[in-house]
């Protein structure tokens, strides 16, 4: 399901129109960037959380070249599924 | 700073950030989720625009071993969720990190040196530039304002000090002035260059009064002392000052005058002299009518030169009244040698001797840096990037964005420039660049933190 179906399922769901609920998830993906930036977790219940996770640097050999590369330390946004969500995709 | 957001903080921030009701936001979360859960239930993939994608994997079979009892089981296969976040949202977040980038290694790296290097993964780029502070970086013209306090302290305590001392600064001014030079070469940076000079005049001409002032305390205290050898130590160099001056400024007018095409500069270099002359002759002034009762027939012989040298001042002045007109950034050069070597208490030849030689040090250097820039080139592959050629070219990966900015026309994305590409290596001049400067590499960073925001939208 790509972005524009999903907002139009959303609109019939919530009686609204599509900029509102685009407009909407907009918000949302600011309000975790906000808080994942600042290391934050955000948790949703029944669907799972989005965590900000640190990660080493670490040395990978690249397949073709063989040679060894350095990548950097990261800070990677995670996402945690639920118990919940997770029974459900089964 | 690691808080858990929870459901209602989460409404809350969005109907906040957004302007909807709270009610709205709540219901609209719900729905959004529950949908997102049914539809990767379904078995589809989920894509969001700003945040990401929700995708269902397929987990194979495998066996594995019951952490109690050490029997072998086999975990079924089953579907799970993966995230992947938007890039744009990615690269937010990865933001403090987002001047670092995937370094190859070269063989000489041992294994052993990665793990000592392991565990400082972050404050291993601190400490070098630590370190770099710690070096003491070239004279800049800041620090010959810090090294002319020292003296004046000196000065305070003994004369003798700053005879010693004034040499050296001489040295540290015609070497700071060269950068000037170079500078000045500067198209792109002349106008913070034309501030910084005229502030360098303020800095000099105010620690000339505070030394002249420094010089005058110490008489004082001779005074009160009554020892006779230290008040006539004084006045000799005092007297020095006005035989060296005319022959030091004179000195430049020769050279000004055989290099018409160099006439801004220099011109401004003589009005400058002139100014700090003309300061050194009042504050002259002020210690001659303080020694007066002391010794008239050497204060007579002071006043005199004064007023020969202050006819000839005006004559010239009136003589070539284009030459004082252009007030310009080279002059902090002319003025720091002037007031440097006037406090020497060296003979007067030694004096003349280095100023002439900084203004055909000068002259040397300003035809020399035009030419140094012939064009170097180098090209992308798939093991030598922009911060390789940085490496090797001024010694440091951190100043790629100065090769980048003389490319930008024909880059894009500094991560995503094609193999094959043959870029320009700017000349360290052009851009100023000085690898040793750990504020300058500073300046690179943040430069290339702006390069990669340019791609961000």
């Amino acid at each position: 399901m790509d972005n524009k179906t999903l907002i139009e399922a959303l609109s019939k769901r919530l009686n609204r129109n599509k900029t509102e609920v685009s407009n909407m998830i907009d918000g949302l993906s600011t309000v975790i960037k906000d808080h994942c930036a600042d290391m934050d977790t955000v948790a949703i219940p029944g669907f799972g959380s989005f965590e900000a996770k640190k990660r080493l640097e670490r040395i990978t050999v690249h397949p073709q070249t063989g040679k060894r590369l350095l990548v950097p330390p990261k800070i990677t946004l995670s996402f945690k599924p639920s118990a919940l969500l997770k029974q459900k995709i089964k | 700073m690691n808080q858990k957001i929870t459901f209602p903080e989460l409404v809350n921030a969005i109907s906040e950030s957004t302007g909807y009701s709270k009610h709205l936001s709540e219901e609209f979360l719900k729905e959004f989720f529950s949908l997102i859960a049914n539809t990767l239930a379904s078995g589809e993939n989920v894509k969001i625009k700003k945040l990401g994608t929700f995708k269902v994997v397929e987990v194979d079979a495998r066996k594995s071993v019951k952490v109690g009892t050490g029997e072998e089981i086999e975990i079924p296969g089953h579907k799970k969720v993966s995230f992947t976040p938007d890039k744009e949202l990615a690269e937010a977040i990865n933001l403090p990190f987002a001047a670092f980038e995937t370094i190859e290694l070269k063989d000489s790296v041992t294994d052993e040196m990665l793990e000592s290097t392991d565990d400082q993964p972050l404050t291993d780029d601190i400490s070098t530039e630590v370190k770099k502070e710690v070096a003491p970086p070239l004279p800049l013209t800041e620090w010959d304002a810090e090294d002319d306090a020292d003296d004046i302290d000196e000065t305070k305590d003994d004369i003798a000090p700053e005879s010693s001392e004034t040499p050296d600064e001489g040295d540290d001014i015609t070497q700071s002035d060269l950068d000037n030079i170079a500078d000045y070469n500067d198209i792109e940076e002349d106008d913070s260059i034309i501030i910084a000079a005229s502030e360098n005049i303020d800095i000099e001409t105010t620690s000339d009064d505070n030394e002249t002032n420094a010089t005058t305390e110490s008489i004082d205290s001779v005074d009160s002392e009554s020892a006779e050898e230290r008040p006539s130590k004084t006045v000799e160099i005092s007297e020095q000052r006005i035989i060296e001056t005319p022959i030091s400024e004179a000195s430049i007018n020769q050279e000004s005058t055989s290099e018409e095409s160099d006439s801004q500069a220099i011109a401004a270099e003589r009005e400058s002299s002139k100014n700090s002359l003309q300061s050194d002759i009042d504050s002259n002034e002020e210690t001659t009518t303080r020694r007066k009762g002391f010794l008239p027939g050497f204060i007579w012989g002071i006043v005199a030169s004064l007023a020969v040298f202050a006819i000839a001042a005006t004559a010239i002045y009136f003589v070539n009244p284009q030459l004082f007109n252009i007030d310009s950034e080279a002059s902090t050069q002319s003025t720091q040698i002037v007031s440097a070597d006037n406090l020497a208490t060296d003979s007067a030849t030694t004096i003349t001797d280095t100023a002439q030689g900084s203004t055909s040090e000068e002259k040397v250097i300003m035809p020399d840096t035009k030419p140094s820039d012939e064009v170097v080139y180098d090209t992308i592959s798939l093991t030598r990037f922009l911060t390789t050629m940085a490496r090797e070219h001024y010694g440091n990966y951190h100043l790629w964005p100065y090769i980048y900015e003389e490319n930008s026309k024909i880059l894009g994305h500094p991560d995503r420039i094609r193999p094959g590409t043959r870029v320009v290596i700017p000349s360290m001049e052009k851009y100023n660049i000085n690898p040793d400067d750990p504020e300058c590499i500073k300046q690179a960073k943040r430069k290339g933190v702006e390069i990669y925001n340019r791609y961000k939208k």
